[in-house]
């Protein structure tokens, strides 16, 4: 265990005995004391020191080890009489008459009838709390305040309950159906029975069968499900549904209310987290965590961590599945496209040296560079990530994952070897102003920049800009000449883009899934400044006029250099 | 249950006596909040005393103690399943299993303990002595001492880490005498 690992599993500790752990940090604990046994030895130690210190400092332990060399008799008189032992008179007495018998059989046989049947009735008639009162000052104000603090938290519950029922007997009096989720997207979907209403909303409690398609439910308290069909479901509340057969992934936000998926052989209960579920006609079902945790109680009750799969039997017994084909699973919208699977460089990509690669598939929402930035952050340039940005209207920005990121370049800006930028492009629909990318920052005074977007014929544009009022060229526009007119982009597919500058900054270049799409040679380099030298995605414009892209981003590369036509025709074979 | 002899008793208190902190110290360790592990607790020592004449005198009493405690965990647990804050049956099991194979190394420790609470500051063992007379959750100790729950979370955790420290060290230094 390396020195962070160490740091990380003691702050687990500490927040799981001060009782502050949450749901996720819990499951990490978890994962550690099952999967690490150095972990799990040094949880025990850990809990064992609070146990250590509970018996030392309150007393109990030199009191016990005192009774030890007492006679048996007087070590239960002494546990009888003494107040250090009510706990364990109360364990005694327990909740049944059964325990009860037990008790005084035993005492009986101890001769310790008379005291311990005082101290019974004093413990039957609640006056153990004034003694304790009375004998022990010190804890006087911490009893006082966890009374009070019960009874405080009794009323609340009391009132809680009055108005969770108050607005439930309201509730179920109107002959509204309780709508508990609605789909916001879909693909090809196809329901048996037509949903009830135009807006798509689901019944609580109705079975509903998908005979084909996808369908992208968001579920009252946020959590999302991609429903693949052939399906059937039941939607039990606005926190869990019953998956009879078919798949499903959930992306259940961290702040959501606990969501759960049940089957014929199990429950899976979210712990923050990204899960597929596939359940059989014959019972069996498996689960696999893309991201997070998920609890999974079938006979007994477990942890599946990321990048694990279990199958429940019906009879509900659990199997680690090993090598398992998670790709089958339909995890976005923007998954499903002609090939049904993402775009994967995998190892392809870095023959060709990039300057940076992001892939936002299985990074969580986080840019990995292969060349870290530290290098370029020494010769004056920087990353910045704005993740999910709100842009006006609300409008959210996506990259895959719900990440929208600008980054710096001031340094690969004077590359000498000019750039090329690489990714992989999803438009939701052919709009025309539908912006891409934009090589400039967001700002009211904009005054160079570059831009991928929709004309107005719904061609693909690389385009220059530069000036404002300050510069005599005011907005003066470079677009691209089109080379091959038969190109048409479609929508709901993930084209391969990529834009070339050349070495000498003065001829630009779009390449559309491998071919070269439009190119122009501008009179002049564009100059960069440091402080406009950011690229952004899915979002281009200024402050006063923004547009957004509609559609999504992936696999970013970059490349300090102008790569020929044929380099760039081996990176779009490699995915497609 | 027959009768039990006295002798018996006499044996169970002993062992019991011996093997609490033990017991309860499992218990806690897997129950995370501390009224349903003296619950727990209570349960257990109620169905050792009721089975005790079952056991074998001799033999690993804390095996066997562990063993039932373990067993009433579960079942606690699948009473319990939609819990989140929860271990998991496995991650049970190794807990368990470590308190299993450990118990020379705990008592070990717990000597050592009472040398390595001697050298913290008296206004560390204030804080320890609040801390574990307290029957509430450290937010309600932060408002009775009138102190950030931040600050007192982390002075715990620094105190609890002091003193891990120390125990390992004495241990090491009397493995090396």
């Amino acid at each position: 265990m390396d020195c962070q690992q160490s740091k990380r599993l003691y702050d687990l500790m500490d927040a799981y005995r001060e009782g502050v752990i949450s749901t996720e940090e819990m499951g990490e604990l978890d994962c550690l004391v099952t999967t690490d046994i150095q972990s799990c030895e040094t949880f025990v130690w850990y809990v064992q020191l609070s146990t250590s210190l509970q018996f030392s400092i309150i007393g109990n332990e030199q009191e016990y080890n005192a009774q030890l060399e007492m006679s048996v008799d007087e070590a239960l008189e002494k546990l009888m009489t003494d107040d250090s032992s009510d706990r364990m008179i109360g364990w005694l007495l327990g909740e049944e008459a059964e325990e009860k018998e037990k008790l005084i059989a035993f005492k009986q046989r101890n001769h310790i009838e008379k005291i311990s049947q005082k101290r019974l009735e004093e413990y039957l008639k609640g006056q153990r709390q004034d003694k304790c009162d009375v004998e022990k000052p010190v804890s006087k104000n911490n009893l006082a305040l966890g009374n009070r603090r019960k009874e405080f938290n009794t009323l609340k519950a009391i009132a809680a309950c009055l108005v969770v029922g108050i607005c439930l007997w309201f509730y179920l009096q109107s002959d509204e159906p309780m709508q508990v989720a609605k789909i916001v997207d879909s693909h090809n979907m196809l329901w048996q029975d037509p949903l009830p209403n135009i807006e798509l909303m689901f019944v609580k409690n109705k079975e509903y069968v998908l005979r084909q398609g996808v369908a992208q439910i968001v579920f009252n308290n946020g959590a999302e499900i991609l429903l693949e069909g052939p399906a059937k479901i039941r939607l039990e509340s606005a926190n869990g549904a019953y998956l009879s057969y078919g798949k499903l992934v959930a992306n259940v936000p961290p702040k959501t209310m606990q969501f759960t998926v049940k089957t014929l052989s199990a429950q899976f209960i979210d712990m923050g987290t990204e899960f597929a579920i596939e359940a059989k006609e014959d019972g069996t079902s498996e689960c696999h965590v893309f991201k997070g945790l998920v609890r999974l109680i079938a006979k007994k009750s477990e942890i599946v961590c990321a990048g694990e799969t279990k199958r429940v039997l019906k009879n509900g017994q659990t199997i680690i599945v090993k090598d398992y084909n998670a790709s089958k699973f339909i995890r976005s919208k923007y998954q499903i496209n002609d090939q049904g699977v993402w775009p994967d460089y995998e190892s392809t990509v870095l023959e060709h040296e990039p300057v940076a690669f992001w892939n936002f598939q299985n990074v969580d929402n986080l840019f990995q560079n292969i060349i870290p930035w530290s290098e370029y952050q020494a010769n004056g340039a920087s990353a910045q990530l704005q993740k999910n940005q709100l842009f006006e209207n609300n409008h959210k920005v996506f990259l895959i994952d719900g990440v929208a990121g600008h980054f710096s370049l001031s340094d690969l800006e004077t590359s000498p070897e000019g750039l090329t930028l690489v990714f992989h492009l999803w438009l939701d629909e052919i709009l025309p102003q539908n912006i891409m990318w934009q090589h400039a920052p967001i700002t009211s005074h904009l005054k160079y920049s570059r831009l991928l977007y929709l004309d107005d014929k719904e061609k693909m544009r690389l385009a220059s800009t530069m000036g404002d009022d300050e510069y005599p060229d005011l907005y003066s526009l470079e677009v691209c000449d089109i080379l091959d007119e038969q190109k048409i982009l479609k929508a709901q597919y993930w084209h391969h883009i990529a834009i070339v500058f050349s070495k000498n900054w003065l001829a630009i270049q779009l390449f559309i899934d491998g071919a070269l799409y439009c190119e122009k040679t501008t009179t002049r380099k564009v100059p960069f400044e440091s402080d406009f030298s950011d690229m952004t995605f899915g979002v281009a414009g200024n402050e006063d006029d923004l547009r957004t892209m509609l559609g999504a981003i992936n696999n970013v590369i970059l490349f300090d250099t102008a790569l020929s036509g044929d380099e760039i025709g081996e990176l779009y074979q490699a995915t497609h | 249950m027959s009768q039990i002899t006295e002798d018996k008793a006499k044996e169970f208190m002993q062992l019991y006596l011996q093997n609490q902190r033990r017991i309860y110290g499992f218990i806690s360790a897997v129950i995370p909040n501390k009224s349903d592990a003296e619950d727990l607790a209570q349960e257990v020592f109620s169905i050792i005393w009721a089975k005790f004449e079952t056991f074998e005198s001799g033999t690993n009493f804390s095996a066997w103690a562990l063993a039932i405690a373990r067993f009433r965990v579960l079942a606690f647990q699948q009473k319990n399943a939609k819990e989140q804050k929860m271990f998991s049956d496995q991650a049970i099991k190794s807990i368990h299993n470590v308190f299993l194979s450990n118990e020379q190394e705990d008592r070990d420790r717990h000597e050592a303990l009472h040398a390595c609470l001697a050298k913290l500051t008296a206004a560390d063992r204030e804080i320890l002595k609040m801390r574990y007379n307290f029957s509430g959750t450290i937010r309600d100790m932060a408002d009775y001492s009138k102190r950030s729950v931040h600050t007192l979370y982390k002075t715990l955790s620094r105190i609890h880490r002091l003193l891990h420290q120390c125990i390992t060290k004495s241990l090491a230094g009397d493995k090396m005498g």
